[in-house]
């Protein structure tokens, strides 16, 4: 229990080290490029460490804090809620590839997901938008906007195509991992067993395979983090939405406050500590990682 | 092995493992005939898989670099009286918004994907083949030290490096390949790093060692041509990756000023799928799938022809 204590306040040790030199890098590039951030903000008549000290504990600022909040809000509602979506959507698929494995369902399943992987996420959400909602005009063409809510179903309505867009993007990447992992799970001793004692199919899938083949896929979502945020900024632009991506396309050309660099910090942020609770869970649900004294 | 990282490192290794099922050649070093004698290069001539990848590919340099000095009439020339028109004998694929020929305009908007698309992955291959080879057999400190970096890299995600990085020293191609060279390495690093670990600690490395291989001679003969399995597979991933993020940072960029390309071309036209002008944004998506799909195309038919174990699994499939 000690050793995994260990572990848990390393990893936490590693992820503040990781988000303070992101930040001293967004301070160093806002600080030494002249011309961009006025000098107010980034408090240049003082010495290097004090005005990166300054820059930092402004973030804090309430003005910055609730307009930083405002935005981070719907970005992590899109994420939260397509990760859920992708997460469900692919391991039914990686589990139906699986059990077909080597068959013609198999192989068309993965060239559909590999093609899925290769089409870029602004053009998937155009395509969306038009069949959707100017096509057929059944779904709202935007997503979720900052005004008063008219109905019960308004959000979710809105909600629904951004969400798909991004889970449909997310999909095929995990759904290839899962179901390399799932099929390793099924050439495993114990499911030969759990067959030969005459176990159901989708039980032996189900109770012996998934499980184990689910640990490494928490590393992978939080690996894919990164990955996802480049397609949220493509859907919050594409579906008019205010969030943190939508704002960072915003600062193309554009690094008059200090607040960019604020909007590079939380970020990363996120995706760090999507990360580390990745990395906590997995040592929490598997039982066979032993720390070594 | 007494820390914490050990826990880490194991948690990273099971997830490197389900992101790249990694198999190795056998080693191979000592017999080398004449190179294009190899049953290797053989069984790639006849992957159908290879010729289907490369001749996409031709097809999309052919339309992208040679197509536009045969076929150039009104690329160039702005006219919003014809703007939208439907394909006609004149224009085979109508004009866009700003009353351009379409055809015309998707053959330039290829170059720069295309080229922009191979520097990339060039890049990204080269700084982390190096980084993942020296990780791997420089020792504890170079170890650590390596993936620490990477794990701070890849916790921004690569738009926000990018659109940092244009924003700073302007929309310009070089930027844009210099930002994604200093941010993509680490998937190639991590699992460059992994297979040489797991090279290093091989027999036949070991008997090389034995028998007074010094550590650079170790590396060029036997660990560097066992690597080319993983470099390949991430040389794809890391095209596909760079494609997808030159497309929409010029998608957010339009009129910012990166160069025309088929990302822009769907930007500046989307109000065209309202009005039926489908065929404005679907065309130019399409040509971006097959762009990454043919060059993941070569690279599978390579991986399988110069792997053993992939080419054996290949074929124990399409016998059963």
């Amino acid at each position: 229990m000690n050793t995994s204590l260990g572990y848990i306040a390393g990893r936490v040790l590693q992820a503040v080290l990781t988000l303070v030199a992101v930040s001293v890098v967004t301070f160093l590039v806002l600080r030494f490029l002249p011309g961009q951030a006025p000098a107010e903000v980034l408090g240049s008549s003082q010495p290097g460490p004090l005005a990166y000290l300054a820059w930092l504990g402004r973030i804090f600022s309430p003005g910055d804090l609730a307009a930083l909040a405002a935005i981070t809000a719907p970005t992590l509602e899109l994420l939260a809620l397509s990760s859920v979506v992708a997460l469900l959507a692919a391991l039914g698929l990686a589990t139906v590839q699986a059990r077909l494995a080597g068959s013609l369902t198999d192989r068309l399943l993965g060239v559909a997901a590999n093609v899925l992987y290769t089409l870029p996420a602004f053009w998937v959400a155009l395509m969306l938008v038009w069949v959707f909602a100017d096509d057929l005009p059944w779904l709202p063409a935007v997503g979720p906007q900052p005004v008063p809510s008219t109905g019960l179903l308004d959000w979710p309505l809105h909600m629904l195509l951004p969400v798909v867009t991004l889970a449909l993007a997310t999909i095929a990447s995990w759904s290839t991992q899962f179901r390399a992992a799932i099929e390793e799970a099924l050439r495993a001793d114990y499911v030969r067993t759990a067959r030969a004692k005459g176990l159901p199919e989708r039980a032996v899938v189900r109770r012996h395979a998934l499980r184990p083949a689910i640990l490494p896929v928490i590393t992978m979502v939080g690996m894919s983090l990164p990955t996802m945020f480049n397609n949220v900024v493509a859907v919050e632009l594409v579906f008019v939405m205010y969030g943190l991506g939508s704002a960072l396309a915003g600062i193309v050309g554009n690094l008059q406050s200090g607040v960019s660099g604020y909007l590079v910090l939380v970020i990363a942020a996120i995706t760090v500590l999507g990360n580390l609770l990745a990395d906590l869970v997995y040592v929490l649900a598997d039982p066979r990682i032993q720390f070594s004294d | 092995m007494a820390s914490p990282a050990v826990g880490a490192s194991r948690i990273r290794r099971a997830a490197e493992g389900a992101m790249a099922v990694i198999h190795t050649a056998p080693p191979n070093a000592d017999a080398a005939p004449a190179a294009w004698r190899h049953p290797a290069w053989r069984r790639l001539m006849r992957s159908p898989l290879f010729w289907l990848g490369l001749g996409l590919l031709a097809f999309l340099l052919a339309f992208s670099f040679i197509g536009p000095h045969f076929y150039h009439k009104d690329v160039n020339t702005v006219d919003v009286a014809r703007s939208l028109l439907p394909p006609s004998a004149t224009f085979p694929l109508g004009t866009d918004v700003l009353g351009e020929n379409e055809l015309g305009r998707l053959m330039i908007g290829g170059q720069v994907p295309i080229i922009a698309g191979f520097l990339c992955a060039c890049a990204a291959a080269l700084v982390g083949g190096a980084v993942g080879v020296v990780s791997g057999f420089g020792g504890r400190a170079a170890d650590a030290s390596g993936m620490r970096l990477a794990d701070a890299v890849m916790s921004v995600p690569q738009v926000v490096a990018v659109l940092v990085g244009e924003t700073v020293f302007g929309i310009r191609t070089p930027v844009l390949i210099t930002v994604f060279a200093l941010t993509s390495w680490p998937l190639t690093a991590r699992l460059i790093r992994a297979e040489t670990l797991s090279l290093r600690a091989r027999p036949f490395v070991e008997a090389a060692r034995a028998s007074g291989s010094g550590r650079t001679a170790l590396v060029l003969r036997h660990v560097l041509p066992n690597l080319l399995d993983p470099f390949v597979a991430t040389f794809t991933a890391q095209f596909t990756n760079a494609i997808l993020v030159i497309a929409l940072t010029s998608y957010i960029g339009a009129g910012l000023g990166p160069p025309w390309n088929w990302a822009t071309m769907i930007n500046a036209n989307r109000d065209a799928l309202l009005s039926g002008q489908w065929w404005l944004i679907v065309l130019p998506g399409v040509l971006f799938a097959l762009l990454v799909n043919a060059v993941y195309l070569i690279g599978e038919a390579i991986r399988a022809a110069f792997n053993p174990q992939t080419y054996r699994r290949a074929r124990r499939r399409s016998a059963a």
